[in-house]
C-alpha cells in the first residue's frame, strides 16, 4: 500500500539558547513538533517540546519488587524447605541473613530491566543504522523538525521565526516516515 | 553571580568533540606504547604466576593453617575498594548535582569495571579449582539438589560482585552511547565507522530519546548508590560476621565503605593527573575538579581515621581481652611496621589537604594520592593478617609472609588493570563529551547574541 | 543593603498553646521526679539528648553546607541557626540528669556482677568526675562553635564589607573536624554506657544518623511553616522542598542501613555480651516498640516519599517531618529506656506524654525566639542569589 508522503520542515541551530527559543516559539504557535535533535541533554527542552513524562520509573519499581520477591521466596525455599541444612545453628528462616542477596537481586532486576526496556522502547539496537536529520547533531548542532501538517503551514513566517533564533540552515524534506 | 568555569578555554560543543575525539584518532604516541608494553609484561608475569598456582595448587602461597586468608583477599578487597570511587562519581555525585563530575566520570567508571575484574580474579584463584566456580550459582544440581548456603557472606559476596559488575557495565555503556555516536559521525575509516555504528545502537540525538535517557540515568544513579554501599558492606561482612577479634565489629560496614571511596578517589586522581598531563586535558581537568576530589579524599580519610580511633577506643572500653590484644598487637606486634604505614598514609598525610596550597599543587596531590593507595592496601593487609596470625590458642600462633607467586599475582593484577585502562583511552572517548557539553556554560558570561 | 530584622511571632492562640504545653511539661517533670523518679529522669535524658542533637545538628548542617560550597540552602539558613539556640536548654537538661541522677548509669555504683567490668581502661574512662568533665567539654565546644557560626552569619547581615565568609569557614572546619569524634564519644558516654557491659562500635554513627534525620526534619517543618506564614514565600521553592525530601529519604535510609548493620552483625555472631542489648528489646512489649521504631523511621517515610509529587507537596512534607521527629524520640527512647527499666516493656503514661508535650512546647517557643532578631533570609551572602534562583 502506498503511504502518503509527509512534508517536514527543518531548522538547524547552533546554540542551546536558540534551540530552546525556537522550540518554545514553535510550540506556542501551535506548530507540530516532530522531534528535536541535540548533541546533549539540554535542560528545559522537554518542557519546551511539551513531552509527557515517561513511565520508566514505574517499570523500575515493578522490576525491583519482582526481583526482591522472587529472591526472598527462593532463599526461604532453598534454605528452609527444599534441603534444610543446619549451618552454625542458624534458624531455617534466617531473615536478616537473607536480606543482602535479596537487595542485590532487586537492584539487578530493576537496573538491567530498565536499561533493556529503554533500549527496546527507543529502538536502540546494536548495528541499527542511525538516521540523522542533518549531519552534526551528535556534535554541535541542534535540529528542530516540524511537520507541515496542512496547507495552513506558513513557511514564510516560520522561516522568519527561525531566523530570529539565528537559524544556520533550513531544509525541507518529503518523506514517508519521520526520521525516528 | 560569578562562578569559576568548570571547563576552561571558552570551548564550544564542537571544540569538545574535536578535543576528545582527536585523542582516538591518529597513531598512539611512543609514551603510550611504552606504558602499554610495561603493563602487558606485568600482565604476562601475572598470567604465568596464575597458571602455575592453579596447576600446582595454592600451597605455593605463603598461607598456613592459622593465616588462611592473607594476600589474595587483601588484593580482592583493595581492588573492589578502588572500583567504588567510579560509582561514587558517576552515581552519588550525580544525585548531589556536582557538575564537576562530568570531566572525570567516564574514566572513573572505566576504572570501576577494570578494578572489579581484577578483584574478581582473586577469589576465583583462591577457590583452587576455578573451573568449578559455577557452583557458586544456585542452580538445580544432582547433589540433592544441595543449594548454596544463603546465610553465608561469601555467597552474598558472589551476588554483590556479580550485580555490581553488571550494573556498572550497563551504566558505563549507557553513558557512552551518545559519545560513540559522535565518534561514529566523524569517523573517516570504514571499519571505525562500522564498529562505532554497531555499538552506538543507531543513536541520533532525538530529544524524545534524550528525555528518557535522562530519566534512566537518574534511575540507575538511584540504584547504583545503595548498590555501591551494599557491595563494600557485604565485603566487610565477610569479616564482621565471624567471631575473630578485630574482625567482628559493627562499625565495619560504614568504615569499609568510606575506606573504599577514599582509596578509589585517590586512584582516580592518580590516573586523572597522569591523563591530564600526557593527554593535554588541562582545560577539562582543572583546579576545580582536583580540589573537589581532594576534599572528598579528606572527608573519607577522616571518616576512616575516626573509625580506626573508634575501634581502638571500643576495644579498650569493651574490657574484652582478646579485642584489646588484637589492637595492641597491631600497633606493637610483628606487623607494627605495616600498621604504622597504614596510619601514616591514611590518617596523617591526607590531613594536609586542609591546606589550600597543597590542594592546588598537583605534584603534591599526586604524591599524596599514591600514599593513600599504598596506605589502603596496607589497611586490608593489616586487618586480615594481624587478626588471624594470633589465634585464641597460642599454640597455633603463626607468622605470614607472601611468597613470590603471590607478589607476582598482585603485580599481574596491576598489569591487567593498566592494560585495560590503556586500551580504554585509545578506543573510547575518555571524557564524557555529551555531559561536558552540557556544563560548558557554567561560570561563563554568555555573549549576547547580536 | 540594610538588614530588615523580622519580628516574627506566633498567633496568640499558638503562643498560648505552646506556653501551656511547656508548663504541662514542667509539671509532669516535677510530679514525676517525686512520684516516679526513674521514669522522669529517663525521659528527661531522652528529650535532652534529642534537643542537644537538634541544636548541635543545626550547627553541623550550617558547617557542612558552608564547607561543601553548596548554595542551595543558603536562603533557609536562618532555620538551622535558630536550632542552635536549643543547645543551652538541652545542655541544662542533660547535665541535670548526669549530675543529679547518677544512678541511672549502672556503672556509678556497680553491682557485684558488674564489679569485675570496672577495671582497666573501662574503670578509668567511666569514672564520674571525668565523665562529667567530658560532658561539659563536649557541650561547651559545640555551643561555642555553633554560636560562633550564628554570630558570624548575623554580623554579615549588618556589614556587607565584613569578610564573614572566610571566618565562617574557619569555624565550620573546626566543627567538622571535631564533631564526628566528640559526638560518637558522647553517644558512648550518655547512651551506650547505660548498659556498661554492652558495646558496639557503630553506635556513635547510628546515633549521629538519627540525629541528622531529625535535623533535616526540623528544617523541613520550620521552612514549610514559614512559607505558609509568608516569610518564606518566594524563598522556599518547590525545588528546595524536593531536595529536602530527597535528603530526608536518603538520610533515613542511611539510618536504616546502620540500624541493620548493627542488628544483623550482633544477631549473626551471637556473642553473649553483645546480644543482651537486643534481647531486652525483642521481648514483651518492647518488641512492638522495636518494630515501631523501624516502621516510623524508615519504612513509612521511605515509601511515602518515593513519588516526586510528595516531595514537592508542603503539607505532605510537613507530615513526614513530624513523623520523623517523633521517630527520633522513639529511637532515643528505645536506646535509653530499656537499659534503665529492663525487661518487660515501656511504662508509657502521663509522665511520658506530659514531658514530650513540654519538650515540643519549649522547642517551639525557643525556635521562634531564635528566628527573631535577624532578617529571615540572610542578606548579602554570596551564595544567596544562587539559592533563590536555583532550579534543578
Amino acid at each position: 500500500m502506498q503511504r502518503e508522503n509527509r512534508r517536514f520542515y527543518l531548522g538547524v541551530f547552533g546554540t542551546e539558547e536558540d534551540i530552546l527559543g525556537a522550540t518554545n516559539e514553535a510550540r506556542q504557535r501551535g506548530l507540530t513538533i516532530v522531534d528535536v535533535y541535540a548533541p546533549y541533554a539540554v535542560h528545559g527542552l522537554e518542557k519546551a517540546m511539551g513531552l509527557r513524562y515517561t513511565r520508566l520509573p514505574l517499570f523500575t519499581l515493578a522490576m525491583g519488587i519482582l526481583g526482591a520477591g522472587l529472591k526472598i521466596w527462593f532463599e526461604f525455599w532453598t534454605t528452609a524447605v527444599s534441603w534444610p541444612v543446619n549451618v552454625g545453628g542458624k534458624p531455617w528462616n534466617s531473615l536478616p541473613a537473607f536480606i543482602p542477596v535479596t537487595f542485590e537481586v532487586m537492584v539487578l532486576f530493576a537496573g538491567l530491566g530498565t536499561v533493556t526496556a529503554f533500549f527496546i522502547g527507543q529502538r536502540l539496537i546494536p548495528g541499527r543504522k542511525a538516521k540523522l536529520p542533518v549531519h552534526g547533531v551528535t556534535d554541535d548542532k541542534f535540529a528542530l523538525v516540524l511537520e507541515e501538517t496542512d496547507a495552513s503551514f506558513d513557511k514564510e513566517s516560520t522561516q522568519k521565526m527561525f531566523e530570529e533564533f539565528h537559524v544556520l540552515e533550513v531544509v525541507e524534506r518529503v518523506e514517508q516516515e519521520p526520521i525516528q | 553571580m560569578d562562578q569559576t568555569p568548570l571547563i576552561l578555554g571558552d570551548k564550544t560543543p564542537g571544540d569538545v568533540t574535536n578535543d576528545i575525539s582527536r585523542l582516538l584518532e591518529g597513531r598512539p604516541t611512543a609514551l603510550w606504547w611504552m606504558a602499554f608494553l610495561a603493563a602487558l609484561s606485568l600482565l604476562g608475569l601475572g598470567a604465568v604466576a596464575v597458571t602455575y598456582q592453579i596447576a600446582t595448587g595454592i600451597g605455593v602461597w605463603g598461607l598456613n593453617n592459622t593465616v588462611g586468608w592473607a594476600f589474595d583477599i587483601t588484593n580482592f578487597v583493595f581492588w573492589i575498594g578502588i572500583g567504588h570511587a567510579g560509582t561514587l562519581i558517576s552515581a552519588v555525585l550525580f544525585l548531589f548535582r556536582q557538575r564537576w563530575r562530568t570531566s572525570v566520570n567516564r574514566a572513573a567508571e572505566a576504572m570501576t569495571i577494570f578494578a572489579v575484574m581484577c578483584a574478581g580474579l582473586f577469589p576465583l584463584i583462591h577457590m583452587g579449582r576455578p573451573w568449578f566456580a559455577y557452583w557458586m550459582f544456585p542452580y538445580p544440581n544432582g547433589r540433592g539438589p544441595l543449594w548454596v548456603n544463603f546465610r553465608s557472606p561469601l555467597v552474598w559476596d558472589f551476588f554483590a560482585i556479580a550485580t555490581y559488575f553488571s550494573i556498572s557495565l550497563a551504566f558505563w555503556y549507557l553513558g557512552m552511547v551518545p559519545d560513540l555516536a559522535a565518534v561514529r559521525d566523524r569517523a573517516k575509516g570504514i571499519w571505525k565507522k562500522r564498529i562505532m555504528g554497531f555499538v552506538s545502537l543507531g543513536w541520533n540525538g532525538s530529544y524524545r530519546t534524550w528525555m528518557r535517557y535522562e530519566t534512566l540515568y537518574l534511575l540507575l544513579a538511584g540504584l547504583a548508590t545503595p548498590l555501591v554501599i551494599s557491595v563494600h558492606t557485604i565485603v566487610s561482612w565477610d569479616f564482621a560476621t565471624s567471631v575473630i577479634p578485630g574482625w567482628h565489629t559493627t562499625i565495619f560496614p560504614p568504615y569499609f565503605v568510606a575506606g573504599a571511596v577514599f582509596s578509589g578517589m585517590a586512584m582516580v586522581l592518580t590516573l586523572m593527573l597522569i591523563a591530564r598531563k600526557t593527554m593535554h586535558l588541562e582545560d577539562y581537568i582543572t583546579k576545580t575538579h582536583v580540589g573537589a576530589m581532594t576534599k572528598l579524599i579528606l572527608l573519607t580519610g577522616s571518616i576512616v581515621g575516626l573509625s580506626y580511633a573508634t575501634e581502638f577506643f571500643v576495644a579498650a572500653y569493651s574490657g574484652n581481652e582478646f579485642e584489646q590484644f588484637v589492637f595492641l598487637n597491631r600497633a606493637m606486634g610483628p606487623f607494627a611496621w605495616a600498621y604504622w604505614t597504614m596510619v601514616a598514609c591514611n590518617v596523617i598525610t591526607p590531613q594536609l589537604f586542609w591546606i589550600r596550597r597543597v590542594r592546588e599543587n598537583f605534584v603534591f596531590v599526586f604524591i599524596l594520592t599514591l600514599f593513600v593507595n599504598v596506605g589502603m592496601w596496607f589497611e586490608r593487609y593489616v586487618l586480615i593478617v594481624t587478626s588471624l596470625h594470633r589465634d585464641y590458642l597460642p599454640a597455633s600462633w603463626a607468622g605470614y609472609s607472601p611468597s613470590l607467586v603471590e607478589l607476582a599475582t598482585l603485580l599481574g593484577s596491576f598489569g591487567l588493570f593498566f592494560t585495560l585502562f590503556l586500551i580504554f583511552i585509545r578506543f573510547v572517548p575518555v571524557i564524557a563529551m555529551a555531559e561536558v557539553k552540557g556544563v560548558l556554560s557554567i561560570g561563563r558570561r554568555r555573549k549576547n547574541a547580536a | 543593603m540594610s538588614a530588615t530584622v523580622t519580628d516574627i511571632r506566633y498567633q496568640p492562640t499558638a503562643q498560648r498553646l505552646f506556653s501551656a504545653m511547656a508548663a504541662i511539661g514542667a509539671l509532669s517533670l516535677a510530679a514525676g521526679l517525686v512520684l516516679a523518679p526513674d521514669r522522669a529522669w529517663a525521659n528527661l535524658l531522652v528529650l535532652s539528648i534529642g534537643t542537644v542533637g537538634l541544636g548541635v545538628g543545626g550547627a553541623v548542617f550550617i558547617a557542612v553546607h558552608r564547607l561543601s560550597g553548596a548554595g542551595w540552602a543558603t536562603a533557609l539558613r536562618r532555620v538551622p541557626e535558630a536550632m542552635v539556640s536549643l543547645l543551652p536548654v538541652g545542655s541544662v537538661g542533660l547535665l541535670a540528669v548526669l549530675v543529679f541522677r547518677p544512678n541511672l548509669y549502672a556503672w556509678v555504683n556497680p553491682s557485684a556482677e558488674l564489679e569485675h567490668l570496672m577495671v582497666g581502661f573501662k574503670g578509668l574512662w567511666l569514672n564520674r568526675p571525668f565523665f562529667l568533665a567530658r560532658a561539659v567539654f563536649y557541650l561547651a565546644l559545640w555551643s561555642w562553635l555553633g554560636w560562633s557560626l550564628v554570630r558570624v552569619s548575623r554580623l554579615q547581615d549588618l556589614d556587607p564589607h565584613r569578610k564573614g565568609y572566610r571566618e565562617s569557614g574557619r569555624y565550620a572546619a573546626l566543627l567538622a573536624a571535631t564533631f564526628g569524634l566528640t559526638y560518637c564519644l558522647a553517644s558512648f558516654d550518655w547512651i551506650m554506657s547505660l548498659e556498661p557491659e554492652w558495646y558496639s562500635t557503630v553506635f556513635g554513627f547510628y546515633n549521629l544518623a538519627g540525629m541528622f534525620v531529625a535535623v533535616l526534619a526540623m528544617m523541613t517543618l520550620m521552612s514549610v511553616w514559614l512559607r505558609r506564614r509568608g516569610e518564606f514565600r518566594g524563598v522556599l521553592s518547590g525545588e528546595h522542598l524536593h531536595d529536602l525530601g530527597k535528603l530526608l529519604m536518603g538520610f533515613c535510609t542511611v539510618w536504616a542501613y546502620l540500624w541493620f548493620c548493627q542488628y544483623m552483625l550482633i544477631w549473626y555472631s551471637n556473642f553473649p555480651e553483645e546480644t543482651g542489648y537486643y534481647l531486652i528489646r525483642r521481648e514483651g512489649a518492647w518488641n512492638s516498640v522495636f518494630f515501631l521504631n523501624l516502621a516510623i523511621n524508615w519504612i513509612l517515610p521511605f515509601l511515602i516519599l518515593l513519588p516526586a509529587s510528595v516531595k514537592r507537596s508542603s503539607s505532605a512534607m510537613a507530615k513526614i517531618a513530624t513523623l520523623l521527629l517523633l521517630g527520633r524520640v522513639v529511637d532515643l527512647y528505645l536506646m535509653i529506656v530499656p537499659s534503665i527499666e529492663g525487661v518487660g516493656g515501656p511504662k508509657f503514661g502521663i509522665y511520658e506524654v506530659g514531658m514530650l508535650a513540654g519538650a515540643i512546647g519549649l522547642i517551639a517557643l525557643l525556635m521562634i525566639r531564635g528566628l527573631r532578631g535577624a532578617a529571615i533570609v540572610p542578606q548579602i551572602d554570596l551564595r544567596l542569589q544562587q539559592s533563590l534562583h536555583y532550579h534543578s
